[in-house]
């Protein structure tokens, strides 16, 4: 072994057929970046190594579901072929891609009236520094799922970490920043949803051509908040939208 | 970005002339789009939904309507073939009753009505050549979550219009001789992919499964589980008819064992009958329109070829959960397709 990958000793990974078609491979149960990195570079290997096999593969917190042609190969051989490639994951996959942070714009407007003065008051700290505290971190999206294209981005800095409301909203709108527990995330579409909404970015969190959805966000992604005001806001045609009474 | 605004400019079509319960466009979904979050999608029984193709020579991955629940009525607005098949809505041409796993002829203004089937719940009518909707991530699937967002759009309702390909209209597909004229002999009983009576959902169990104390696990293989009504395309919820705690009172000890086995993990990927356990007495098995990913223990997966069956299956009906190996449940699955993919 070399020195390179005997960096990555620390990571045991188990891998176990879930189902006719799906091999699941988890990390250990916590949410760490440098493991995370890990769990992006392999899922990145297997799909450029194993690409005639994969139907599609699903990287969370400290898990990586791969789903794959059953009849293409047995499962054993799938696990045994997946196992070489953990193993021979370098420390050169795992700095790909992490160069690049993307700014997000938010406007934290107390105007749009959402939730900012009442987290305030929750974790006793003024509305700017709510502010300046979700702007402080660099986040890792860790994971996607709920709606088509939601990240949860973490990790919040720990003065800001609530509990869901507790009573959910029917419609949070497209563009909210919001947080929850440790997460904070961008809800790309309106949708039913129980975090705290912060503020509102412009950003379109998605594109679509006709045929094809290409997330802003995915799995591995570096994230930082960035305020702007109402005007920049209105400019780059962010539609503010206030809470319905 | 177009809309299937359920008009079509197409001249082949079908007109939805009433809906009642629940009608949608499915083929093999997007299982290929799950990274972005998008449900996998797809028929719910792939066993009547590939037959349906398989009898008329379509493609494995033609879009089909699934007809929940029957209560639907169609006009033909061109001549065209069709097969139908899965839950029997005493489907009727004109009137007349025709049979079920069939090739049908229709000529224009033909009426075709669909009844709420005895038992069973998604009827498949598939056309030669397919529906012709837009496609949406290499899939026709819609999935009712994510209407807004995709080109698959449009629920169907009283006065949609189904798009049809120029070739829906093929008086030989697959051989058939005559098919209006009476009730075929049927080449094979298909119905008999369904047994009667309580379903056993053989499983494949996890590693949580095996860590659990064996009382947890007898309980769970000799329980009864009702389908709750809130089930639908998503997952199917499910409560034991004994409740564990109950007949354990007197071993708190290992009830108490299961439910710290049994807490909420990190999120992860969730795979077609991923068998949750939100609570140890209320089982959840994810079906086609499941989300991506979910937090809830997980300790095994349904076998494939049982969820086409589960899938048929209503609220209030039984069902029991029984292991099975990983290796049985793929060689079902490889025969499963072997029979419904040649043609």
């Amino acid at each position: 072994m070399t020195e390179k990958s005997s960096a990555l000793a620390p990571f045991t990974v188990s891998l176990e057929a879930v189902s006719e078609n799906a091999v699941l491979l988890s990390w250990p149960e916590k949410i760490c970046p440098k493991q995370h990195q890990h769990i992006i570079a392999c899922r990145d290997a297997i799909h450029r190594q194993l690409a005639e096999l994969i139907i599609d593969s699903v990287a969370s917190y400290n898990t990586l579901m791969v789903y794959y042609h059953f009849q293409r190969s047995d499962s054993q051989a799938l696990i045994n072929r997946l196992r070489k490639i953990i193993a021979q994951s370098r420390e050169n996959e795992l700095t790909q891609g992490e160069d690049t942070v993307l700014e997000i714009p938010v406007y934290y407007g107390e105007q749009a009236d959402w939730d900012l003065c009442q987290v305030a008051e929750q974790t006793s700290l003024t509305p700017d520094e709510v502010i300046e505290l979700h702007q402080a971190p660099t986040y890792r999206a860790y994971a996607l799922g709920f709606t088509p294209g939601f990240c949860y981005l973490g990790s919040l800095m720990p003065q800001l970490q609530l509990p869901r409301r507790s009573n959910p909203r029917a419609s949070v709108p497209k563009g909210a920043v919001a947080i929850a527990g440790l997460q904070t995330a961008v809800y790309p579409n309106a949708s039913p949803g129980g975090w705290h909404i912060l503020g509102q970015t412009p950003l379109a969190m998605y594109n679509i051509t006709t045929e094809e959805f290409h997330p802003l966000l995915t799995p591995g992604q570096l994230v930082r908040f960035k305020a702007i005001d109402a005007r920049t806001f209105q400019e780059m045609s962010g539609d503010l939208i206030r809470e319905e009474q | 970005m177009p809309a299937f605004s359920t008009k079509t400019s197409k001249p082949n079509k079908l007109r939805v002339l009433k809906a009642g319960g629940l009608c949608s466009i499915q083929d093999l979904g997007r299982p290929g789009s799950q990274h972005m979050g998008f449900s996998a999608g797809g028929a719910a029984d792939e066993h009547a939904y590939l037959t349906a193709n398989q009898l008329l020579g379509n493609e494995a991955n033609a879009a089909a309507l699934e007809i929940t629940l029957g209560q639907l009525v169609l006009k033909a607005e061109c001549d065209c073939t069709i097969a139908i098949t899965g839950a029997d809505s005493k489907v009727c041409l004109n009137e007349q009753p025709v049979a079920n796993w069939q090739v049908l002829q229709l000529k224009t203004d033909d009426i075709l009505s669909f009844s709420l089937p005895l038992s069973g719940l998604h009827t498949y009518l598939a056309v030669s050549g397919g529906i012709d909707t837009p496609l949406w991530l290499s899939s026709r699937s819609q999935t009712l979550n994510e209407l807004s967002l995709t080109t698959a759009g449009g629920k169907i309702t009283a006065d949609s219009e189904i798009p049809l390909t120029d070739i829906c209209f093929n008086p030989t597909p697959g051989q058939e001789q005559n098919p209006q004229q009476a009730i075929q002999p049927i080449k094979r009983n298909y119905a008999n992919f369904y047994p009667p009576g309580i379903l056993t959902a053989r499983f494949i169990p996890h590693k949580l499964w095996f860590s659990l104390e064996s009382t947890a696990q007898q309980h769970f293989i000799t329980t009864e589980y009702k389908i709750n009504s809130d089930s639908n395309r998503m997952g199917y919820r499910l409560s034991s008819r004994t409740k564990f705690s109950e007949k354990n009172s007197e071993k708190d000890s290992e009830q108490n064992q299961t439910e710290m086995t049994l807490t909420n993990k990190l999120s992860r990927a969730v795979t077609f009958g991923t068998i949750q356990l939100p609570d140890f007495n209320q089982p959840i098995v994810l079906m086609k329109e499941r989300q991506t990913i979910g937090g809830y223990p997980v300790i095994g997966a349904v076998m494939q070829t049982d969820l086409f069956r589960l899938s048929q299956k209503r609220p209030g009906e039984l069902l029991r959960f029984v292991p099975v190996t990983l290796e049985q449940a793929r060689q079902q699955l490889t025969e499963f397709y072997r029979q419904r993919l040649s043609r």
